[in-house]
């Protein structure tokens, strides 16, 4: 007999609560994890950066999937619209096709594109197109010589369009994400006057700095938050040569990206940070550390009560009680083996409080049952199988030595961490030192994927 | 309340079990709980089970007002090209959800290219994670076999990381796919039989089951299944009357549950059972019964096949070929329709080949095995079951007397089979027909050599009195060829008590009657060997032999009458024999020898000219058969 109405009334509210989408600040699920002296507030360092940087500041964040740096990066423009500041937030997949090479002049125009559009949006039209992007479209058609591409702008009007209003922007981003001629002619300019290039976009901004002061007060403050570029990641063909074109960019222009007059933060691909690149600060989201990093995994207990205190308030103290049965958060044996399961992931934690939920409607009642727990977290875990005998080997050395053993910088080996990492099969931790794990769930599959080696890893 | 028919969940327990069932509960419970965009991964056996879920989630949402919205690219360039048409598809509100499938099996011809299109899909749709997100409103639902999981969080990490469930429909019958092949293979002649299988402690432990929840009541299922594993475990012993009682409680348990799908695999096995004790005709019918079963209890396409192949075996065992081949192509269209593993699908080709060269079609078989043997190459086949296959082929070559061609063939069987461990009985009918292939081309003495090994072979093996009599045989066959009558007509001998013994057919034993009549007329004992012809005559014409082959023996008959000098009634069976070599069509010299006779008989007669004139015919037809004698 399956549970009564009600009973699945109350699942469906519980079930709603455990949405792994990112939080908007002051939402009521949300939970300040990374508020711990251990790791630092991400958000915190950042936006204190910001604030101690009178003129302009940059800075690259980034964080593997499912860390929050969303949710995270919401909150950073929160707290500095709090304090004043005006924050352009925009989306790098507007303007940029992930799956493709970019280089610097393809970047640079989306950050310009992407700068407009919000400024377009947040301040007003006419202020935006008439001088800023006039200006801008007025070098490529006459300094840089461009007939083609001046012909192909008239003809399509990206650039018209962009001055009169909203569909030659969706025109730009279509240009700016396919290899399009004006793709093509753009960098051209670039390389051919690279300087003129750069003053040009310096002097978009600036522009736009100046409008925005004019419209918000003279001692306005300006942040460009551009996320999701750490999607960059390319398809199976391209994979290798976006790899080595976004670490050109970071190794090589990463000057060129520090916009004059604002504080800009750029969400970069995590796997950045294995590639050594010189003047390179990444700040990276990192797991909460459930156990530290000794012999025996022992207990972080601060990360400890703060997770209690996430699934608590995912699901409420009367939820706890009736899902789990009544006793303490702090004492529920079930919620800690879920918590531990999660490895301290937080998308981790939801799936499994998810699958919970899901499995407990075939119940007659509630409270949940042992068996339901075990399948919950059989569940979660069989996403991560099969392992492969060799990532096998090359996760037992990261258990062993909690480092990543990254065996050289090729962008195959690279990627090949960035995948462990991203599927959570591999942890990133961060206290006084950064240090790495394997995702609770699998250190059994792995161990029984060695005992079938004739060799085991050294 | 949600709504879920209880039909739609039945559907999927009757085919996959309990288990399944409820992994696809998990999926009807997100859709009572949730709203808006999900990803679900749903990994699915096969197309029918895809086809099924579809089925079931459609009925769902049409209980809520809502509709199914399918893309079902029909050729991996369609789902490459899936992204598109993803996010194109209209985010009605009535659509409840979106449901995207390629079910393709690891073993399927065009595997490659289906992987290499889900690898380009995932890729795309990956980098449209969030325009997916922001599109649909409802769940999207992304289907697939069991390999696309790894493929998926390879490919598509950024929509890996959203998605809400990874759900895995999978059989969790008893006996899977794989052990009912072995349950029903015959094992002298199936290159399915493989004796390391379930061993006696996994008996004990299956009967110890069955003792401790017999009679103990809302254990059925459970009993049933321990049933199953007891006569998996006998068969595998090859006690197949006690594997038949096993297999027949759990039948009616099975019945009595309401499993038909169980149920009919549970038949099939006992009807392996009892073909393997030689009741071919009740084999038969349970097969049969089998079959409906499945069909009732919606099985998948590959299990009916393999049904299907089994009772088209035992339809051949029985001599009807002809009905054999179509039910043959039935099962290996049920077979690729559920993209059934390559050798599997070699297997019923070859078995097809097989019944079409038992009725003479030799091209055409050819042909047929030589594709099911690249069927089995390609999909990994084991040694022995690529030797039978091999065997097959160079029966059907030789049949179109291409001796020198099957046997180079017989031997690569035989070197396969011996590579794979065969047993003695399949070593011994290979040794068997590639010595036929030898003596085709006149190594009588090598021929001799190889039958003698053969029939070693089959006594180890322990291979049925009808079969060590066939070899016996065409071992006397040729020794006679050199010469050695006394010998020969000893061999004869043991050869028809063998399949006297044996039961074998009418024809069969009338054959051996002839040749042991020549061998006796060899060392001149002609009044013994016109006996021996008689018998040998009312033995092919009870079992309704070729006319040719009873023109044959009506001839050697005639041919001893005649020397022995009874002229008239010589040529009144050399008059019969050489009417039924015409109405049979036998070849030019054939006629022409019996011809020959026919004018000595009309000869000694005294009718001269008549004779004169016979002679004259026979001459010409010997010489139209390329015959200088």
């Amino acid at each position: 007999m399956p549970l009564d109405p009600e009973g699945r009334e109350f699942l469906k509210r519980l079930f709603a609560r455990l949405s792994e989408d990112a939080l908007m600040p002051g939402d009521p699920l949300y939970e300040p994890l990374y508020d711990n002296p251990d790791t630092g507030d991400p958000v915190a360092l950042m936006r204190d950066l910001i604030d101690v940087s009178k003129i302009e500041s940059f800075q690259l964040f980034s964080g593997f999937r499912g860390t929050g740096k969303t949710t995270e990066l919401w909150r950073l423009r929160h707290e500095l619209q709090a304090l004043g500041y005006f924050v352009i937030y925009a989306d790098a997949l507007d303007y940029i096709n992930p799956a493709e090479p970019i280089d610097v002049s393809n970047l640079l125009m989306a950050l310009a594109g992407a700068f407009g559009d919000e400024l377009e949006r947040q301040i007003g039209a006419n202020i935006a197109k008439e001088t800023v992007w006039a200006r801008f479209m007025n070098f490529l058609e006459t300094k840089v010589s461009l007939k083609e591409a001046a012909v192909k702008i008239e003809a399509e009007s990206p650039a018209k369009g962009v001055i009169g209003g909203g569909k030659a922007s969706v025109d730009l981003r279509v240009e700016l994400k396919s290899d399009s001629p004006f793709r093509q002619k753009l960098k051209h300019a670039f390389e051919t006057r690279p300087r003129e290039f750069k003053d040009q976009v310096n002097s978009f901004f600036a522009e736009g700095v100046r409008q925005i002061r004019k419209a918000k007060g003279a001692e306005t403050r300006v942040v460009f938050i551009f996320d999701q570029l750490e999607q960059m990641r390319g398809t199976l063909e391209s994979e290798e040569a976006v790899i080595r074109s976004v670490e050109r960019i970071f190794s090589i222009n990463i000057d060129l990206l520090k916009l004059q007059y604002i504080h800009a933060v750029y969400t970069v691909p995590p796997w950045l940070k294995f590639l050594v690149l010189p003047n390179v600060t990444m700040r990276i989201l990192p797991t909460i550390h459930l156990w530290r990093n000794d012999l025996g995994r022992s207990r972080d207990e601060p990360s400890w009560t703060a997770y209690r205190a996430l699934v608590h308030r995912r699901l409420e103290e009367s939820g706890l009680q009736r899902l789990f049965g009544a006793r303490p958060a702090a004492e529920n044996e079930t919620v800690d083996r879920l918590i531990e399961m999660s490895g301290g992931q937080f998308r981790d934690i939801l799936r499994l409080l998810r699958e919970v939920v899901l499995r407990s409607m075939s119940l007659p009642s509630l409270p949940t049952t042992p068996a339901v727990v075990m399948q919950a977290v059989n569940a979660v875990r069989s996403d991560f199988l099969p392992i492969a005998q060799e990532d096998a080997k090359w996760l037992d050395i990261i258990a062993r030595g909690r480092a990543t053993a990254l065996p050289d910088t090729e962008p195959k080996q690279v990627m090949r961490l960035a995948r462990f990492l991203d599927t959570h099969s591999v942890l990133f931790f961060k206290n006084a030192d950064e240090w790495y794990d394997v995702h609770p769930l699998i250190r059994g599959e792995i161990a029984k994927v060695l005992a079938t080696l004739p060799e085991r890893a050294v | 309340m949600a709504l879920r028919p209880e039909e739609g969940a039945t559907a999927i327990e009757q085919r996959y079990g309990t288990n399944a069932a409820q992994e696809w509960e998990r999926v009807i419970h997100h859709f009572d709980l949730a709203e808006g965009f999900s990803l679900i991964v749903l990994i699915v056996p096969d197309r029918d089970g895809a086809e099924l879920c579809a089925a079931e989630l459609e009925r769902y949402l049409a209980g809520r007002g809502k509709l199914l919205r399918r893309l079902q690219p029909d050729d991996p360039a369609a789902l490459r090209r899936i992204a598109l048409p993803l996010l194109r598809t209209p985010a009605e509100p009535d659509v409840g959800a979106v449901w995207v499938s390629a079910v393709v099996s690891h073993a399927a011809p065009d595997y490659e290219d289906w992987m290499g299109a889900w690898r380009w899909a995932l890729a795309t749709l990956n980098q449209q994670r969030n325009p997916l997100r922001r599109h649909f409103a409802c769940p999207l639902v992304l289907v697939g076999a069991r390999w696309l999981v790894p493929v998926f969080r390879e490919i598509a990490p950024d929509l890996w990381s959203v998605r809400t469930q990874v759900v895995q429909i999978e059989p969790a019958r008893e006996l899977s796919e794989a052990e009912e092949r072995v349950i029903t293979a015959d094992p002298d002649r199936d290159r399915n039989f493989d004796r390391s299988r379930p061993n006696s402690a996994d008996l004990d432990l299956a009967l110890e089951a069955v003792a401790r929840l017999r009679g103990v009541p809302g254990q059925e299922e459970s009993l049933a299944l321990v049933l199953m594993r007891a006569g998996l475990a006998l068969s595998a012993q090859a006690d197949f009357p006690e594997a038949e009682h096993s297999f027949r409680q759990a039948a009616e348990l099975w019945l009595q549950i309401g499993a038909p799908a169980l149920a009919g695999s549970t038949y099939n096995a006992l009807a392996g059972a009892v073909r393997s004790q030689g009741r071919v005709a009740e084999g038969e019918a349970l097969f049969r019964q089998a079959l409906a079963l499945k069909e009732e209890g919606r099985d998948t396409a590959v299990s009916r096949g393999i049904t299907l192949d089994m009772l088209a075996r035992t339809v051949r065992d029985q001599g009807r070929p002809a009905e054999a081949e179509a039910l043959f192509y039935q099962a290996l269209a049920l077979k690729d329709e559920g993209g059934d593993t390559a050798v599997s699908r070699g297997i019923t080709l070859g078995e097809l080949g097989r019944s079409v060269l038992d009725q003479g079609r030799g091209a055409e078989a050819e042909a047929l095995l030589r594709k099911a043997l690249a069927l089995e190459e390609e999909g990994g086949a084991t040694a022995v079951s690529r030797g039978i296959t091999l065997h097959e082929l160079a029966r059907a070559v030789r049949n179109q007397r291409r001796a020198a061609e099957a046997e180079a063939l017989f031997r690569r069987a035989l070197a396969l089979q011996q590579e794979g461990g065969g047993n003695a009985v399949l070593r011994s009918i290979t040794l068997d027909s590639l010595a036929r292939a030898v003596r085709d081309q006149g190594r009588a003495a090598e021929a001799e050599e190889l039958f003698r090994r053969a029939l070693a072979s089959a006594e180890e093996g322990g291979a049925t009195a009808v079969s060590r009599g066939i070899t016996l045989d065409l071992l006397a066959r040729a020794v006679r060829d050199q010469g050695r009558a006394a010998e020969a007509e000893e061999l004869f001998r043991r050869a028809l008590a063998l399949k006297e013994e044996g039961g074998d057919t009418a024809v069969s034993r009338g054959i051996t009657l002839d040749l042991l009549a020549r061998a006796v007329r060899d060392q001149g004992r002609a009044a013994e060997a016109e006996e021996l012809f008689r018998r040998a005559l009312a033995s092919a014409e009870e079992g309704g032999d070729t006319a040719v082959l009873r023109g044959i023996t009506l001839h050697e008959l005639g041919q001893t009458v005649l020397d022995r000098g009874r002229g008239a009634e010589a040529e009144a069976l050399l008059r019969r024999a050489l009417a039924l070599k015409e109405e049979g069509g036998d070849t030019a010299v054939s006629r022409g020898i019996t011809l020959d006779n026919l004018a000595r008989a009309v000869r000694d007669q005294g009718r001269r000219a008549e004779a004169e004139l016979l002679f004259r015919q026979a001459r010409e037809l010997m010489a139209e058969g390329g015959d200088r004698h």
